[in-house]
């Protein structure tokens, strides 16, 4: 009897310490991603089954599944303690990545930021997203504890400590020319600059320079003499061509919008309800990838998308509670990490498939077809999922964070 | 005031943190709610018009052809025919890729033999490169040294150009006759457009090969076994000038109307007519294709197909020519031409051309003509030479000369003699006719026509040209005398497009009016008498049925009537049947043309010694006409400033029989013989009004 109730007591705390919210969100996703994954297989011509695409994508979730369970049972000493590690690790990945990317792949997409082995291919800026956000968060947590009040100076320090760090990243990134995933990078900064306390004035004259720069560059790219000056730069003009595309997506249906528009047509022709399930008759190209959204709302209809959107919803706020809950400052900002990175991805990969965002290649967390960025993903999950198993050890009164 | 509280403790991270992630979550919110209100704008808002915009664009209707329309002749026999015949077709299908048609093309190379196309070395290189193995090494090698960038920056077209460029310089393209045969079916295989059929062996396919191809079926996607039809000439090729061309498969539209056709809908390999009466009548002999709506889905898969329209064969062409006649009117002409040139006259001749017309009608019953190339010494068949060769034709245009001197008043049916003294002009050799000088005293024009007096013209038109003569002094003469002549000569057909339905017709060739400021006298005195301006043989046929029909000129036509093909391939309803059309009346009255009709009847029926065809006075039923003699010289293209040219003469005839009531009037000329005697232009004449009336008395039996 006392054993009994020992275990279940035992159970009860295990129970308690599983965050099922957020497990229960990603299962959602893991669900409709297979489903889409389906469709589009089943759709397109391509030399393997539809079920392939699911099952391999499956294996995927169970790799990434592992992946959570082994990063769970890490405690924030330990993420503290790997945190360099890991950063370095990525960084060195990523310049290996500059000499030894795919060639094929490189000519395929234009990014250089693929490794490939035999079939398997990965991309490094994958590994470092999670490994980016723990060195964040060690970096603004560190300064902090130094500094124990925000003063204009001393935020200053810890603006140009958190710019420091991201440099690498950034310039790498540039170097690879996978804009997309740099932005994703800025984005995380951004997060955390905004959770790491840093006064206000600050931060919304930061704003307001990025909102400046922003209005510039889309003006020089409407016009043609902006358009010199950014070519002398070193922009591309399929870049412009993307931008057109983005402001104008009928303007040219058969070359450089038709991607989008063909994407476009076939959200518009899901109308409310969509046509249901594996209805499609639109076809737009790495629908499997890049593009899955178009395949949920044209199957699922606006009713279906929203419902994608809101379980998005779910999952981050599931994360912020658990942030509220654990009362930890180092996992504050890796929570706002990972919640930055996959805001980005679904704002980003959903804006550009509707057209309120020019085209990036940036996949939706935890629905496209592809491991590397489903174990990013999935890392960033871990990470959330150690500090509910964990917090009981950090447990501690007060409203503030330790 | 716990919020107060906060605010002024704001200065400590872990106090900041909640409301920040509240902020975060404030955030997230207003994204989400961003991409919520665009989805509602496009799928709520806007859901219809994509939709819309969905089955608009992935419908598309392709067409299909149908068999070309038949030509029968005026007895219903065929004329022109489709012939049959297998042929192997590719269809191109939307998602079908280079390296596909590359290996598709590599495999039926197998089973079918291509005798015929030839390759380009960009055909070769085409061939070479689409294999992708190779693509990917040419690849490497031009963008060897170059950085990723600048082989980003190149198009795929433009980089897919040096690629076969540089195939075609650096690699060896001698192909294997395998290879030679795969790289010919890819040419054809790759000139198709999505969802389009072109023919890889148009025709003649053997039965082996139709066999393979069908037993092999699976390996060879878009391959098929099909029909493909060539026009055959079941009653020989005598008309075939007429009749005209029909472009080949290979050749498809013709350049100069590739445009205008293609606007029209026809598609780039389309059989079109080329020439002549398949050109004329091409909207009718096309027939309209069939429609098939075909429905694309995703990834350019045909999901549907619906046969919207059957599409209906073409129309046929019944004509108005009888072919046994016509080739009683080709043997003729042959047979005439070639005793001229067993005798030896016709070293300078262009041939012998003739037609014969239903005067009251317009009908054309025959046409038909042999060219002769002096410098070549061929014949060919020239029908269509009857309406696009001219010729200065001589007396047999003086009807129209006579009939304009009576209906401008300068001579009457009672009052019509002139002198038939020979003018006299200055530098220019005696103007008078064949016999010789001083034969009559003075002509009416009855028999001025039975001599063929080239004097009582040329008299007549200084009469209607208020002329006075000197012998040897320039003749002063109305400045509009070639006008009123030609204006007179057009109301008969004489130099002027007689209408008919074919492409290409000649108008006739007017000569200068005005040397130095001055009107060209000879030469108006040479028009009187038809030496002097040049017109083609169907403007005689029309000329002379307007004198033997009482006054109208009738348009020429050689389409009977336009008869339906029923989809079992038999003849059905008539839809159009050519309504004679009177072009213009002219205005004599009937005592008028009873001077030039008698004039007309003398000339074959006459007793006079200078009566000048007198051996026609035996054809049944007796015929009344006319003969031409006209003298000019050879322009010998070797030798264009011989100032010497051998001098020839054209005889030509117009004529119609019964006299009393024309049932056919014909045409001939014999241009630029080296004699006038021989009499070919009535022994041409002759057998025709014979073969005609025998022809028809044999029917009616």
């Amino acid at each position: 009897m006392n054993v009994a109730n020992k275990r279940s007591n035992q159970n009860k705390d295990e129970n308690s310490r599983i965050d099922y919210g957020v497990i229960f969100s990603v299962m959602l996703l893991a669900l409709i991603g297979l489903v889409s994954i389906y469709v589009a297989a089943s759709h397109d011509l391509r030399s393997v089954g539809p079920w392939h695409a699911v099952i391999s994508q499956l294996a995927w979730y169970v790799v990434g599944a592992i992946g959570v369970i082994i990063i769970m049972h890490f405690d924030t000493q330990q993420l503290w303690n790997i945190a360099p590690y890991a950063y370095w690790f990525g960084i060195a990945l990523l310049i290996a990545v500059l000499f030894f990317y795919s060639r094929d792949y490189a000519i395929k997409t234009g990014a250089k930021s693929w490794f490939a082995l035999g079939p398997l291919s990965f991309q490094p800026s994958e590994i470092m997203k999670p490994a980016f956000i723990l060195m964040l968060g060690r970096v603004v947590t560190t300064h902090n504890h130094e500094y124990r009040h925000h003063t204009l100076s001393s935020d200053r320090i810890l603006i140009s400590r958190m710019i420091l760090w991201s440099l690498p990243v950034v310039v790498l990134m540039l170097l690879q020319k996978d804009f997309g995933t740099m932005l994703v990078f800025l984005a995380i900064l951004a997060g955390v600059m905004l959770v790491s306390g840093i006064d206000w004035r600050i931060l919304v004259s930061l704003c307001l320079i990025v909102v400046l720069l922003g209005t510039l560059a889309i003006s020089l790219v409407a016009t043609d003499g902006g358009r010199e000056v950014l070519s002398h730069i070193g922009f591309h003009a399929y870049q412009f061509e993307r931008i057109d595309s983005w402001l104008d997506p009928s303007r040219d249906t058969s070359n450089n919008s038709y991607q989008l528009w063909q994407n476009l047509k076939a959200i518009g022709s899901g109308k409310l309800f969509g046509k249901g399930f594996n209805h499609s008759n639109v076809y737009v190209p790495v629908r499997e990838s890049d593009m899955i959204f178009s395949v949920i709302a044209e199957n699922f209809g606006f009713i279906g998308s929203c419902f994608l959107i809101i379980v998005y919803f779910m999952l981050i706020s599931q994360m912020i509670k658990v942030t509220f809950d654990t009362r930890n400052e180092f996992y504050a900002y890796v929570s706002t990490g990972i919640i930055m990175m996959i805001l980005f991805h679904v704002f980003e990969n959903i804006g550009m498939s509707i057209g309120l965002l020019p085209m990036t290649g940036i996949p939706l967390p935890f629905i496209s077809q592809g491991g590397s960025s489903l174990l990013a993903n999935m890392i960033g999950v871990g990470m959330i999922m150690s500090m509910r198993y964990h917090y009981k050890s950090y447990m501690f009164s007060g409203n503030d964070f330790q | 005031m716990k919020f107060m509280h906060r605010f002024n403790k704001a200065k400590t991270t872990q106090s900041i943190l909640p409301f920040r992630l509240n902020v975060l979550l404030i955030l997230v919110f207003g994204l989400f709610a961003l991409l919520i209100g665009q989805l509602a704008y496009l799928q709520l808002l806007n859901g219809s018009k994509f939709q819309a915009e969905v089955d608009r664009s992935d419908k598309t209707v392709i067409s299909g052809n149908v068999p070309r329309g038949l030509v029968y002749d005026s007895k219903g026999r065929l004329i022109v025919g489709n012939d049959p015949s297998s042929a192997i077709t590719y269809t191109r299908s939307g998602s079908v890729k280079t390296s596909d048609m590359y290996q598709i093309a590599n495999r039926l190379q197998k089973f079918v033999y291509l005798d015929d196309g030839n390759l380009t070395k960009r055909d070769k290189a085409d061939y070479y490169l689409a294999d992708s193995k190779h693509y990917k090494k040419i690849q490497a090698l031009i963008t060897k040294g170059m950085s990723d960038d600048e082989v980003q920056s190149i198009a795929q077209s433009d980089l897919y150009n040096r690629a076969v460029k540089y195939v075609s310089n650096h690699i060896n393209l001698d192909l294997t006759p395998a290879q030679e045969q795969a790289a010919l079916i890819f040419q054809k295989m790759s000139s198709a457009s999505q969802y389009s059929t072109v023919y890889i062996k148009s025709y003649h396919a053997t039965p082996k090969e139709v066999a393979e191809v069908s037993e092999h079926q699976i390996e060879l996607p878009g391959v098929q076994a099909g029909v493909d039809s060539q026009r055959s000439y079941p009653m020989g090729d005598s008309m075939s000038s007429i009749i005209g061309k029909v472009s080949t498969e290979k050749q498809g539209l013709p350049d100069d109307r590739v445009n205008q056709l293609l606007a029209e809908g026809y598609s780039r390999d389309d059989r079109v007519g080329t020439s002549y009466l398949e050109q004329e009548y091409e909207p009718i002999l096309k027939g309209s294709k069939s429609q098939t709506q075909i429905s694309v889905g995703p990834n350019n898969k045909l999901t549907d197909s619906i046969l919207k329209y059957k599409g209906s064969q073409g129309s046929n062409l019944n004509l108005t020519i009888d072919s046994q006649y016509q080739k009683a009117v080709d043997s003729a002409v042959k047979q005439t031409f070639s005793s001229a040139q067993a005798a030896g006259v016709a070293q300078y001749s262009d041939g012998a051309y003739a037609v014969a017309i239903n005067p009251k009608t317009g009908a054309i019953l025959a046409m038909s003509g042999v060219h002769y190339d002096p410098t070549t010494g061929k014949t060919t068949d020239d029908a269509l030479g009857v309406i696009n060769r001219t010729f200065v034709m001589g007396s047999a245009v003086k009807g129209a000369t006579v009939l304009g001197g009576l209906m401008s008043g300068a001579i009457s049916p009672e009052n019509n003699v002139l002198s038939d003294e020979p003018i006299y002009l200055p530098s220019t050799p005696v103007k008078k006719s064949v016999y010789p000088n001083g034969t009559f005293g003075a002509l009416g024009a009855t028999q001025a026509l039975e001599v063929s007096s080239n004097i009582y013209m040329m008299r007549l038109t200084m009469r209607e040209g208020n002329a006075k003569y000197t012998p040897n002094k320039y003749i002063h003469i109305d400045q509009d005398i070639f006008k009123k002549m030609r204006a007179n000569f057009n109301q008969f057909g004489l130099g002027v497009k007689t209408g008919i339905d074919l492409p290409g017709e000649s108008s006739g060739i007017e000569g200068p009016t005005m040397s130095d400021g001055m009107v060209k006298v000879g030469s108006a005195l040479d028009e009187s008498y038809g030496n002097y301006d040049a017109y083609t043989l169907m403007q005689m046929g029309q000329y002379v049925s307007t004198i033997a029909n009482g006054g109208y000129r009738m348009k020429p036509y050689i389409v009977q009537s336009i008869q339906k093909s029923k989809n079992d391939g038999t003849l059905g309803a008539i839809v159009n049947i050519t309504q004679p059309q009177v072009l213009n009346r002219v205005g004599f009255d009937s005592s008028q043309l009873n001077v030039v009709k008698t004039g007309f009847y003398n000339v074959v029926h006459g007793t006079g010694a200078w009566t000048t065809a007198k051996d026609l006075a035996d054809v049944s039923p007796s015929m009344a006409g006319k003969t031409g003699t006209a003298q000019s010289f050879y322009y010998d293209p070797k030798h264009p400033d011989n100032p010497n040219p051998p001098s020839t003469i054209t005889l030509s005839m117009v004529g119609y029989a019964p006299a009393n009531n024309p049932q056919i009037a014909v045409a001939v000329v014999l241009p630029n013989l080296s004699t006038e005697k021989g009499n070919y232009n009535l022994n041409l004449v002759k057998n025709m009004m014979n073969a005609y009336f025998g022809n028809s008395q044999s029917d009616s039996e």
